[in-house]
């Protein structure tokens, strides 16, 4: 029996020891007393009472030890609920400030890594192909170039190894993004393998509703989690997504040009990720972000539009001289449309902050609203990757019109009418906390007037996100102020207070 | 009548509503509380040690209980942890006590209405 119980809590050690070190520092050597104390207990009364106790850790285990992680990450990756219920608790906004205490510059270069390494293997990679210096085996890609992207996969996981250890410091929201897409693909692989085993059919239903529904959907969420929890490991994370979301501009643009263009912008992005994790500052991240959202813009734009090249099947008007107008078209709505992802999530921060502070109606209108402006970043994404042959399901049973305007519109629609409730609400908040509230009445504004209808529009005209194709009189016109609406409510100093009766 | 505060926090879950009932009486460490959930409860709950400090974990965190040195430890090495229910936490228990309590009530009467 001693041997038994020595054994039990031996194997009680080890699987101590996965649990993450601050709750290991906290509670392990209490647990083990504990555990001690209760097995000692159990073997007075018997062999089997044992063996339950211990099934009974084995047991509870692997969820305790989930949820211990979870927390770790959470707090690490995502921090930050604490300190908005403690803003708006005291009605001071200090705290939402997103004054984060600046980082070594050893951690702030480990920020910009992922990026420059996609700089200096993947896109590096291209260039040298580009100008035939890497020597192609067959028909497929350089094999040096699948060797640099594999060293670039293999730093992936290596530094998400050294943060999960160090429990998630600030540089690694960097990594989060890339980690995000690699298991998106992954997941895209599972499914098209699966759909392969159905049949032809279902492969392509699989693939349909990876690219227009789960990717986009996902996307969404994680975007508008992380901007709800911690603003800076949002636009940390969000960093590597906007020059991919820029990436279809470059279609037909001259290759070796445009693998230079493509190189320049991922070092650029190295740079303000750098920045961005050493200053700590929210508001200096957003701007940077948004200057980053600038530069891919311009130097994508341009790449396309001076230094284009079609194939030699494509039609005449295709090889007219490019005028500043078609670069413009191009430029604006891109702009308007890329921001989109930075400020939404941003917005929705503002809005549960004002939300919380009006009571009840707030935090109604907050969560219509969280839900509504959801979907329509969904739906935007969904438009993004929108392939020609739109659903086939729905192309075959209804023809390829009703099956586009069917599955966007539902997302739009259903987001518009959870947004004008949630926006409902927040009005008669602030009919209730009276015209004090500035911020709110601002935020109000943003919703209603302006956010909603050119989301709406620019879903209804041709798909948000087919940036070519949007007039850009919605650019100029609605999508423009918003923008600066947008960039002035998320980076302001500091929110108002707001009177007792309210809070 | 719950606290509003206090209303959005519940119910609370079996294994919180107990360890909060274990404290309710004297505050206790781990081991104690273990026994006393699995005594409350008649031999229904039996929490693993994972489970118990997974809760006092959430717990602590939410302010409802306070852990500190216990003075009167006497055994080698780190002093044993002791665990007090705080005032926040005692309104909760309150609260979801009374929710129970209302439950019960409810059901009582509907099911005596029933029978007759």
């Amino acid at each position: 029996m001693t041997f038994a119980i020595r054994l039990f809590r031996y194997f009680y050690g080890v699987l101590l020891r996965f649990y993450p070190r601050r709750f290991r520092a906290e509670f392990g050597s209490e647990m083990r007393a504990v555990f001690a104390e209760a097995v000692a207990g159990a073997a007075a009364r018997g062999w089997v009472p044992l063996v339950v106790l211990f099934l009974r850790e084995l047991r509870d285990w692997p969820g305790v030890l989930l949820w211990a992680h979870w927390l770790v990450f959470r707090k690490g990756m995502v921090m930050g609920e604490h300190m908005v219920k403690a803003a708006v608790s005291s009605g001071n906004g200090s705290t939402l400030e997103g004054r984060h205490a600046p980082v070594p510059w050893r951690e702030a270069l480990l920020a910009g890594l992922p990026h420059a390494l996609v700089a200096l293997t993947i896109q590096a990679g291209a260039v040298a192909s580009a100008f035939g210096l890497l020597p192609s085996l067959g028909q497929g890609r350089p094999v040096v170039q699948i060797m640099l992207a594999g060293v670039f996969g293999l730093s992936m996981v290596v530094a998400m190894v050294i943060a999960w250890r160090r429990e998630w410091p600030r540089w690694s929201a960097s990594w989060l993004g890339y980690v995000f897409i690699l298991l998106l693909g992954l997941l895209g692989q599972a499914l098209q393998a699966w759909g392969s085993t159905l049949g032809g059919w279902w492969r392509t239903q699989l693939l349909d509703a990876y690219l227009g529904l789960l990717v986009p959907s996902l996307l969404a969420i994680m975007l508008c989690a992380l901007g709800l929890r911690n603003r800076l490991r949002f636009l940390l994370t969000l960093l590597p997504l906007l020059p991919l979301l820029w990436s279809p501009v470059l279609e037909f643009s001259a290759y070796p040009v445009r693998a230079v263009v493509v190189l320049a912008i991922w070092l650029v992005a190295a740079l303000l990720a750098a920045l961005i994790a050493r200053v700590g500052r929210v508001r200096t991240g957003i701007w940077l972000t948004l200057a980053l959202n600038l530069a891919v813009g311009l130097a994508y734009t341009y790449t396309r539009t001076y230094h284009a090249h079609f194939p030699p099947e494509a039609p005449a008007h295709y090889s007219l001289p490019p005028t500043f107008l078609d670069w413009l078209n191009r430029f604006a709505p891109g702009v308007l449309a890329v921001s989109v992802v930075i400020i939404e999530p941003l917005l929705l921060r503002k809005l549960r902050v004002w939300g919380r502070r009006t009571g009840r109606l707030g935090v109604l209108g907050f969560r219509l609203s969280l839900v509504g402006l959801i979907l329509l970043l969904a739906a935007g994404l969904t438009a993004s990757w929108w392939f020609s042959s739109g659903w086939s399901f729905i192309n075959r049973v209804w023809g390829y019109e009703v099956g586009r305007r069917f599955w966007l519109s539902i997302l739009a629609y259903v987001a518009i009418f959870l947004c004008l409730s949630g926006a409902g609400f927040f009005g008669a908040a602030l009919v209730r906390t009276g015209p004090s509230i500035e911020e709110g009445a601002a935020l109000f504004l943003a919703l209603v007037l302006v956010v909603m209808p050119v989301t709406a529009a620019l879903l209804e005209v041709h798909g948000f996100w087919d940036i070519r194709t949007i007039p850009r009189i919605w650019g100029y016109v609605v999508g423009l102020p918003w923008l600066a609406l947008g960039v002035w409510l998320v980076g302001r100093r500091s929110t108002r207070r707001v009177s007792g009766a309210a809070a | 009548m719950v606290e509003p505060g206090v209303e959005s926090q519940l119910p609370l879950t079996e294994a919180t509503f107990m360890i909060m009932l274990s404290l309710a009486s004297e505050p206790k460490h781990g081991y104690a509380i273990l026994k006393d959930v699995e005594t409350l409860s008649e031999g229904r709950v039996r929490l693993s040690t994972g489970t118990l400090y997974g809760a006092l974990k959430r717990l602590l965190g939410d302010g409802w209980i306070d852990r500190t040195d216990d003075a009167e430890s006497d055994g080698p090495g780190r002093p044993r942890k002791i665990y007090t229910l705080t005032r926040l936490g005692r309104r909760v228990l309150d609260a979801e006590t009374e929710r129970l309590r209302d439950l019960v009530a409810v059901a009582q009467l509907r099911t005596a209405g029933a029978e007759t």
